[in-house]
């Protein structure tokens, strides 16, 4: 990531607050307007009160973003970050179709594999057993409904 | 008066205790564990303890209530997750303590200081349970709007780098709060047509999210070294040592009581209180507040378990219950057919004393499985982060499930994780969105009613904020919004 691009990136968040808390009050005055009650009842009021709030709010950042000192970003390692997002992403889904076990097992074993365990004993038995587990201390024992 | 005869006939009874131990060792777990909450675990116990005589099923309830609050301390410390939002400060001082390998030091500190706050909530409960609720019993909506705003700032400027950021995170965690059926008028509200919206965001899958899966991205997102666990170096600390804070941690212990006592507010807002106070009053703190002071932990810990007590009060007294395992607890009475109120303490006194006697009881076994059962649980952080993180990452999807039984939830867990990760990258704390989420609908509904009570009066504005205590609430947050201000800091700082 760039010197710049982090400079750009606060006003971009300041300009994305400040999108949010406009709409929020539009949102917030078109459906007050709808549900024809007075303030005083309204749902509506206290997101109104909240979107003022962001408003001075969200400037405030964009100024700090215009102000901001160059400054170097951490460290940031994209793709373990990606594929752990991709890999959940497909193992919430892949639960109504597989159920909890099968898709944990799968989870892990791919998961863990990937992260950089090279011994199959050892993930293949976390794959296996770590979901078993779960599954009698929760399903069995504590009668707690799984995914 | 409360009969000390009949708390010790309970505390003495071979079953009760039992009981009590067996509901510990299973907050233990509960609390520990990122994603499993203590309110979840009592929530299954009111099933299980149906058929219970109600003494067996306070016992059991108490010492998952006592132990699990505090264990949330323990993920706190050793993973940076804390296992209830009451342990959201924790991690402030007690996981970069852990991080220098100071983590037995952090551990011994939240042992002691839940215990000592834990006794002091039920000595507390003991004691003065009707003059506490009778104060509750005069705050105005105004004055609950205006504690929680207060709470809201405070957090925002304690964990956030910038303060506008941290007030930024409290806003959007208000407007998730806002998310479902309005309480007052019935309609459904920024829903956008989804069904599953309407119940509103629950706060577990939220927590679970910001919390565990953000925690998870973050971890890898850095390194996938495992130099950044932390090690556990078993160092003695002297009894002398660890109890040279015990005199101001009376102070936290009140703030946990009172704050426990106000409902809807409970042991976030109390530990938030407590650590902003410990911040002013201890000038030299062992290191800086956030970076491991261990003030900070004595704070947060003391006053998070303090609160159990203080959350008891109401619940007893007027049925109004502190936080969501008292509202638990209160459907557990109900159950067994007592109503609790005014007169319950005179009509019930059994029922008050088992209650008591699960809290002492409780607070010894806090002691005992903390220092026996905390040094084994830190082994988790011998296991390497290929193999952590996704044991993590399921426990969150089970955690996220388990609470509503929900798939939708496992979803807003995903979502709220990515989230948390994005806001972690750009130093926006997730701590204040998290507290709003939990405080927002108690604040929408305060601050309606304050203003439709108003409404009717010919001054409005004497109506809202002409009272002491609102007087006193609003002058407190006017302090902390001006103490943080850009104008204020540059003055101090060109001083």
């Amino acid at each position: 990531m760039t010197t710049h691009h982090k400079h750009s990136m606060t006003c971009y968040e300041g300009i994305a607050f400040l999108l949010l808390s406009v709409s929020l009050i539009v949102y917030s005055l078109v459906n007050h307007a709808e549900a024809q009650v007075e303030w005083k009842q309204s749902p509506y009021l206290f997101p109104l009160l909240i979107a003022v709030f962001l408003l001075p709010l969200s400037l405030s950042v964009i100024k700090q973003g215009a102000k901001q000192c160059p400054q170097e970003s951490g460290k940031f390692q994209g793709k373990p970050t990606l594929v752990m997002v991709a890999a959940t992403a497909l193992y919430i889904a892949s639960m109504g179709l597989l159920g909890f076990l099968v898709s944990t097992a799968l989870f892990l074993l791919f998961i863990i594999r990937y992260l950089g365990e090279k011994r199959w004993v050892v993930t293949i038995s976390i794959a296996i057993l770590f979901p078993v587990v779960l599954y009698l201390l929760f399903a069995m024992l504590l009668h707690v409904m799984l995914p | 008066m409360v009969d000390v005869l009949g708390i010790l006939s309970f505390a003495f009874d071979f079953r009760f205790v039992l009981l009590v131990f067996v509901g510990s060792v299973a907050g233990l777990f509960v609390g520990a564990i990122p994603g499993l909450s203590v309110s979840m675990a009592t929530a299954l116990l009111v099933s299980i303890t149906y058929s219970w005589q109600t003494t067996d099923a306070l016992a059991t309830i108490m010492g998952v209530y006592v132990v699990g609050v505090f264990s949330g301390a323990l993920s706190a410390i050793l993973i940076n997750i804390p296992g209830a939002p009451s342990s959201v400060v924790t991690t402030l001082d007690g996981f970069p303590l852990a991080k220098r390998g100071q983590s037995y030091q952090a551990l011994s500190y939240a042992i002691m200081y839940s215990f000592i706050g834990t006794l002091f909530g039920f000595i507390a409960l003991l004691l003065v349970a009707k003059p506490i609720s009778s104060l509750a019993l005069r705050f105005t909506p105004m004055d609950y709007f205006l504690l929680a705003l207060f709470g809201l700032t405070t957090v925002g400027s304690l964990t956030s780098k910038q303060f506008s950021k941290g007030l930024i995170s409290a806003a959007l965690g208000l407007l998730f709060s806002m998310i479902g059926i309005d309480s007052v008028m019935g309609t459904a509200r920024m829903t956008f047509g989804i069904r599953n919206l309407q119940a509103g965001i629950n706060i577990v899958p939220a927590l679970v999210g910001l919390f565990g899966f953000s925690e998870v991205l973050m971890s890898l997102s850095v390194s996938l070294e495992d130099g950044e666990v932390a090690k556990m170096s078993k160092t003695p600390i002297r009894l002398k040592e660890l109890l040279r804070h015990a005199p101001l941690s009376l102070w936290y212990a009140t703030i946990g009581v009172f704050v426990g006592a106000l409902p809807g507010a409970g042991g976030p807002v109390a530990a938030f209180l407590a650590y902003s106070q410990a911040k002013r009053v201890v000038k030299h703190p062992s290191v800086p507040f956030g970076e491991g002071a261990v003030e900070g932990i004595v704070a947060s810990e003391t006053a998070n378990n303090a609160c159990i007590g203080g959350a008891m009060i109401p619940m007893l007294t007027l049925a109004i219950p502190g936080d969501a395992v008292t509202a638990i607890i209160l459907s557990v009475f109900y159950v067994h057919g007592l109503r609790p109120g005014p007169m319950f303490i005179q009509t019930n006194s059994d029922m008050f004393q088992a209650i008591l006697a699960g809290g002492f009881v409780g607070s010894f076994f806090l002691l005992l499985l903390g220092y026996l059962a905390a040094p084994r649980i830190s082994k988790v952080l011998t296991i390497p982060k290929r193999v952590l993180l996704p044991l993590v990452t399921v426990l969150c999807v089970i955690g996220s499930f388990a609470a509503n039984n929900r798939s939708f939830d496992v979803l807003l867990m995903f979502l709220f994780g990515i989230l948390g990760f994005f806001m972690r990258r750009r130093s926006y704390s997730v701590a204040p969105m998290t507290l709003a989420i939990v405080l927002g609908g108690m604040m929408d509904s305060n601050f309606r009613r304050a203003v439709s009570l108003a409404s009717s009066e010919d001054n409005k504005l004497l109506a809202l904020f002409g009272r002491p205590i609102t007087m006193i609430l609003l002058l407190l947050l006017l302090i902390t919004l001006a103490t943080n201000s850009n104008l204020f800091n540059r003055r101090r700082k060109s001083k």
